[in-house]
């Protein structure tokens, strides 16, 4: 399986905070990870490193075989925040076209799929940003990651503000694109969904890695995910 | 292509901030009304009494120009420039599938046509003014017009990059005081230095800065003798590289909010 992702004894301080203490792992095209980890163990700080909007203090990485925050890179991979706002004097459409052209600038049919994309998240693709609820503002985020299908997803918290019934919509959408060969990086610190849509987890502590192994693996030696994060973790 | 679709973007923002709208009144009633009041007046030399004609009106208007531009490049700098830079939208643009040159290149680009367009409005305004003769007449000096509109586009390029940078370093509060306090001083420092003080090591640190207190003597020299100050020029031409390069550098890595705005 080659290599998407290579990440070598990264490091990554705030201050002088080491918010990610030589972290090594690869991630092979179609490959579904689950990054774990409590509040403050470095998941975000990690896919920050990797897109290239921390800079790193020891370590490499390559993401899709450039440097990490190259725009190269950008037109291969969709990102959703665990934060953000769109600009909110855009409607649903016209943001999602926006960043689709950028990704394809000669794909005619970007506006047709913005649509399908829109209606999938359940968003009037001719309101306004602004006037759009929380709720909305949350799934238009995750859109535009999706947007121009993407091989490579890397979602930060993504299931943070959904509704139930978004969450198992998400999942399954999830699933799709895993078996259709899309790489995902998911960062999420709800084990269930993870188990149900990773083929590996990760799972951080203090910055460091203390579990790295398939789901399989994981399920065979400690019964579940969440059996294995709290032994690893260290909290019951 | 890219650069096609970041533009249409920009404008469309422009358009939807009501910036352009708002440019275009205030631009107009400012020229038109500063025109007209100019038009009334009458001078008076030595019991000579004269009127205010196109050539000095057109000054004005190139004057007028400057108050307009400087306005619009602190708003589009200050405030519409750091939008997509900086808090919760910063991550969003950082990962968007271009070159974070592209950037300055089209908020420069955007700036100028705004800075046409203001341009267009005050040869509209001098026509409605002194009719349409004084600027279709064969004394009426295009170049002298031209090349003042030159210094004034460079120097609100500059101020376009300079207020960005500050406003995502220090907040946009913080960046309207500072650049008010940088302009009255270098205002204060050109006419202080006309009177002498050459000699002194201010002016020597003078010399080296924005040549803002230079600008309006710059362009009365330039508009009345033909005399285009190219060191001042150049000067311009090195501030303006230096904070579209600095701008750059700022967007390297997603901003936060600052806690003055």
């Amino acid at each position: 399986m080659s290599s998407l992702v290579e990440v070598k004894n990264l490091e990554v301080r705030y201050g002088q905070k080491r918010a990610v203490k030589g972290l090594t792992f690869s991630l092979g095209v179609g490959e579904s990870v689950g990054l774990l980890g409590a509040n403050g163990a470095g998941k975000s700080s990690t896919l920050k490193a990797l897109l290239g909007m921390l800079p790193s203090t020891k370590g490499s990485i390559s993401v899709l075989g450039y440097e990490p925050g190259d725009y190269r890179a950008f037109e291969k991979l969709g990102f959703a925040p665990e934060e953000g706002s769109a600009p909110e004097y855009l409607t649903g459409l016209e943001y999602l076209v926006f960043v689709g052209s950028l990704h394809h600038p000669n794909n005619r049919g970007i506006a047709q799929e913005a649509l399908e994309l829109l209606s999938w998240f359940e968003l009037n693709p001719h309101q306004r940003i602004r006037d759009y609820s929380k709720g909305m503002k949350r799934r238009i985020l995750l859109a535009q990651a999706f947007i121009g299908d993407p091989g490579f997803l890397i979602l930060d918290e993504p299931l943070n503000g959904l509704d139930p019934l978004m969450i198992v919509k998400l999942r399954e959408k999830l699933n799709q694109k895993r078996a259709h060969g899309t790489t995902i990086l998911y960062s999420s610190h709800i084990l269930a969904e993870v188990e149900k849509c990773c083929s590996r987890a990760i799972i951080l502590r203090e910055g460091e890695i203390v579990l790295d192994a398939s789901l399989e693996q994981v399920i065979k030696d400690y019964g579940s995910v969440e059996k294995a994060f709290t032994e690893k973790v260290g909290r019951s | 292509m890219k650069l096609r679709i970041l533009l249409r973007e920009s404008a469309r923002y422009i358009f939807r901030s009501k910036l352009l709208f708002l440019l275009m009144l205030f631009s107009f009633f400012l020229h038109y009304v500063g025109l007209n009041l100019v038009q009334q007046m009458t001078i008076s030399v030595k019991g000579l009494v004269s009127t205010v004609g196109p050539r000095e009106g057109m000054f004005v208007s190139i004057f007028l120009s400057l108050f307009v531009g400087f306005f619009l490049s602190a708003i589009y700098g200050i405030w519409m420039v750091p939008y997509f830079h900086q808090g919760e939208r910063s991550q969003l643009t950082f990962v968007l599938p271009v070159s974070k040159w592209l950037f300055p290149i089209v908020y420069s680009g955007s700036l100028f046509v705004l800075v046409l367009m203001e341009f267009g409005i005050m040869l509209g305004s001098f026509s409605l003014v002194f009719g349409k003769e004084a600027i279709l007449h064969p004394k009426f000096s295009w170049s002298a017009l031209g090349t003042c509109l030159l210094l004034e586009v460079t120097a609100f390029q500059f101020l376009l990059f300079s207020f960005s940078v500050l406003s995502l370093v220090f907040g946009q509060m913080s960046t309207l005081f500072l650049g008010a306090m940088a302009f009255i001083i270098l205002q204060v420092a050109g006419t202080v230095f006309r009177f002498g003080f050459d000699q002194s090591v201010f002016y020597q640190a003078y010399q080296l800065l924005p040549p803002l207190g230079e600008l309006i003597f710059n362009l009365k020299q330039t508009f009345s003798q033909g005399e285009f100050p190219w060191g001042h020029f150049g000067l311009w031409i090195l501030w303006l590289g230096a904070s579209a390069l600095l701008f750059k550098r700022v967007i390297r890595y997603p901003r936060r909010h600052q806690a003055t705005q």
